[in-house]
């Protein structure tokens, strides 16, 4: 069975790079993965492919939206560790419908019968969901991960893709796998957001300047920790990740949380900070 | 078949397009979705005219969605320009088209840069408006338009005419008889003695636009549309106004009173009460009739009165006054306007109800069980099921009311047209049981269906063929109060006992 899996997060919160590495993480399991970019500025496989791929709209515009005469290899592609990548693409911002791209993207591949052919299957989505269009792959996901920080908005914005979850786990099979803290070298907001909305934290990255030298070269960690064997300890989180997931965990569907009430839990650990004591433990995590 | 969804006013679009393509030589481009296009179907098959619905789509289609349009609606303004050489082309999107919030007046600057004609693009607020109010809207952009253009280039016509003129303002195409009113107002000012200087917008060029200014006044006979664009006028040339709908003997003489009353304010000096006493006297049959002795019948029968503001409005007032009919409701769809309809006909019936949800107006109807409703096209569905007759006053219009014969609403043949209407959709006196006793018409199965579809109610076979034996006239009645005893009483069939219990409760 093909296990899905929609990533969602904040604009520039390192969605990419990290499902990226998550899809190289899943094949060096040893499962045949695809990785879709459902994002306008088709970015998502540059890490993957190390180039721009031709996306989805990019094809369908030169065979004049004739469905019939595209083939899965016209719009899939091959990348790093045998991680097969699409990017949907999409209009330029103001112009047509950048969430009706991702929908048709989905319909297209699902006629290509290219979703059977997968052990693992990743969307790759834009920073948040805006409209039925960019909550399409929810449709299809077994399990969306949120990929965040350890600062207001990336929470809040957390809250709202926790909340559409919410809406499809009524009539999907989808459940929310958990946060992934990117670029996170304190948590305590994250802890008291998941006190609030309980929710597992599948795994913690520091800041590491290596993850983002490697979104600039087009290499995933992995690639990069060929020639340079310090960097394994980097690839181990992400492994952490894909054994995680390929475990299947339960999962939950978050709870229902006001917005306001959020809005002001979150801030108010900004305005009114009372926790010394938790600084210390904190200290400890960055240290392992 | 159970309606899903029924609007009595459409959506922005159809109002914009509907100014657009009344003026004469005004191409209108929508950008829309297939499916949005009915427009042209709905003019073409309605309104009886030799031309073409100048209407182009300019489809959004997956290209459009993936890439969005780039030169599409550019190229298709550029093109139309070309193909029919219009004055002035409007570009509209439809609320499907206007949820991609594409830049559309940026095409329009684009498309200006090649086109010889005017473009504009409508400046409606597609989820905020319904079709009446952006017609009100998209008709005070294209004045206004041409009134700064003229200006610019100093060929405004702001000396008023030598004798007395005045702009008709709101003709529109599918309009409810907007061109049988727009004759008989046409009669009307000529029988006063006022010139026609304009009438907007239907069959006006836009280059006629700029002679605006020199009417003594404009009229506007409907609320709904035509008032924005005589506000504007007044307010840029102190252009005075009068916004008297002239529909019944009573309306039609305060009209023209008011008429009066402007040209005597500008220094013409002209008196009209024998012209109004002549025509409501011998002109108008309206008058002698409604006191005749067939009128009488009439006398105190209860109606219900539903449709846009203006002919609701107008029709409660000639009920009430006029014909002595008991109007018990009165209400309008235009929401929007709520407190005006409401100022004008609070003291000529019981009830006042503004709403949109055609159920709500149906139940009060079969609640009230009036002797005739005056209503739209959809009063006229909800009298058939209840077998109260309906006559047709406002839109939403039908094939029915673009009548080849000569039906005005407005003026003192309007009085005529309404008198005849009114007295028709009645049953009169001894019809019914004529029909009775010659096995008429009536041979249709007695309906078992209440107003609601969903009635859960099931009539046992004897108690169906006793409901049978009811003669005609009665029979609706009977059957409504049957099942309203019966479903006060929580019974779920009716059976002859129900049947003669319920007719103990009612006493009769």
């Amino acid at each position: 069975m093909t296990l899905t899996l929609a990533v969602y997060g904040k604009g520039g919160i390192g969605k990419s790079t990290t499902s990226c590495n998550i899809s190289t993480a899943l094949a060096k399991r040893g499962k045949k993965v695809l990785q879709i970019g459902c994002d306008p500025k088709h970015d998502s496989t540059f890490t993957l492919t190390g180039f721009l791929i031709p996306t989805i709209i990019d094809t369908l515009q030169e065979k004049d939206f004739h469905y019939e005469d595209i083939w899965p290899e016209d719009v899939i592609y091959k990348g790093y560790a045998g991680v097969d990548c699409v990017e949907a693409g999409g209009p330029p911002a103001g112009a047509g419908c950048g969430g009706y791209v991702v929908g048709e993207t989905v319909k297209l591949l699902k006629e290509l019968n290219a979703f059977d052919e997968y052990d693992v299957i990743l969307f790759d989505v834009l920073g948040d969901v805006v409209c039925g269009g960019f909550a399409a792959p929810l449709n299809y996901a077994d399990y969306c991960l949120i990929v965040t920080d350890n600062g207001f908005d990336a929470l809040f914005a957390a809250k709202r893709i926790a909340a559409s979850v919410r809406e499809k786990a009524r009539t999907h099979s989808l459940r929310l796998a958990g946060l992934i803290g990117n670029r996170t070298s304190k948590r305590d907001l994250i802890d008291k957001y998941i006190e609030a909305v309980p929710m597992p934290v599948l795994e913690i990255l520091p800041l590491i300047e290596d993850i983002r030298v490697s979104r600039v070269k087009g290499k995933t960690l992995f690639e990069m920790a060929e020639s340079d064997p310090s960097l394994n300890y980097v690839c181990d989180y992400y492994l952490n990740i894909a054994d995680q997931i390929l475990s299947q965990p339960e999962g939950v569907v978050p709870k229902d949380a006001q917005d306001r009430d959020l809005f002001s839990l979150l801030s108010d650990f900004y305005l009114n900070p009372t926790q010394p004591a938790s600084q210390t433990k904190e200290l400890d995590l960055m240290m392992v | 078949m159970k309606l899903a969804y029924w609007m009595y006013a459409g959506p922005a679009h159809i109002g914009t397009l509907r100014i657009a393509s009344s003026f004469k030589n005004v191409h209108a481009i929508m950008h829309a979705p297939l499916g949005d296009d009915y427009f042209n179907v709905m003019r073409s098959m309605l309104e009886r005219e030799q031309n073409f619905t100048p209407v182009t789509t300019s489809v959004v289609d997956r290209q459009v969605l993936s890439r969005g349009s780039q030169e599409k609606v550019v190229d298709n303004i550029v093109r139309k320009d070309g193909e029919e050489t219009p004055d002035l082309i409007v570009l509209t999107p439809t609320c499907t088209s206007s949820i991609l919030q594409e830049d559309l007046a940026n095409f329009v600057d684009r498309a200006q840069m090649d086109a010889h004609c005017d473009v504009l693009l409508a400046d409606v607020n597609h989820y905020r408006y319904n079709e009446l109010q952006a017609g009100d809207r998209t008709l005070k952009q294209i004045v206004e338009f041409y009134i700064k253009k003229a200006r610019k280039q100093g060929n405004l016509a702001t000396e008023k005419t030598a004798k007395p003129s005045v702009n008709l303002i709101g003709f529109t195409t599918l309009g409810f008889h907007n061109q049988h009113d727009c004759t008989e107002l046409k009669r009307l000012m000529a029988d006063l003695g006022i010139e026609v200087n304009l009438i907007l917008p239907e069959k006006a060029t836009v280059d006629q636009l700029a002679k605006i200014p020199q009417a003594w006044f404009n009229l506007c006979p409907y609320r709904e549309i035509g008032l924005m664009t005589a506000e504007y006028l007044q307010e840029e040339f102190a252009q005075p106004y009068v916004d008297i709908t002239p529909m019944g003997v009573v309306e039609t003489a305060r009209c023209i009173r008011k008429m009066q009353q402007v040209l005597n304010q500008q220094g013409f000096d002209v008196n009209y009460e024998d012209f109004i006493q002549q025509q409501t006297r011998h002109v108008s049959q309206a008058a002698w009739f409604s006191r005749s002795i067939d009128c009488q019948n009439l006398t105190g029968k209860k109606a219900v009165v539903f449709g846009d503001n203006t002919h609701a409005a107008a029709m409660t007032k000639i009920l009430a006054r006029e014909m002595g009919i008991h109007v018990v409701l009165a209400g309008t769809y235009c929401k929007y306007d709520a407190d005006w309809f409401r100022a004008e006909v609070s003291e000529y019936c019981d009830e006042v109800l503004i709403s949109e949800d055609n159920g709500a107006i149906a139940d009060a109807i079969a609640r009230i069980e009036p002797a005739a409703i005056f209503g739209t096209q959809m009063e006229r569905h909800v009298g058939k099921r209840l077998d109260i007759p309906c006559g047709v006053i406002a839109a939403p219009i039908h094939i029915q009311n673009f009548p080849l014969g000569y039906k005005p609403f407005l003026g003192y043949e309007g009085t005529n047209q309404i008198a005849d209407l009114v007295y028709n959709s009645f049953t009169l006196g001894m019809e019914d049981h004529l029909l009775e006793i010659f096995g008429g018409h009536d041979t249709k199965e007695v309906i078992t269906k209440g107003i609601s579809s969903d009635s859960d109610l099931g009539w046992h076979s004897t108690a169906q063929a006793e409901l049978n034996k009811v003669p005609g006239f009665v029979r609706g009645k009977v059957k409504r109060n049957t099942e309203k005893f019966a479903r006060e009483r929580g019974l779920s069939e009716i059976t002859l006992e129900v049947m003669y219990a319920a007719k103990e409760a009612v006493g009769a």
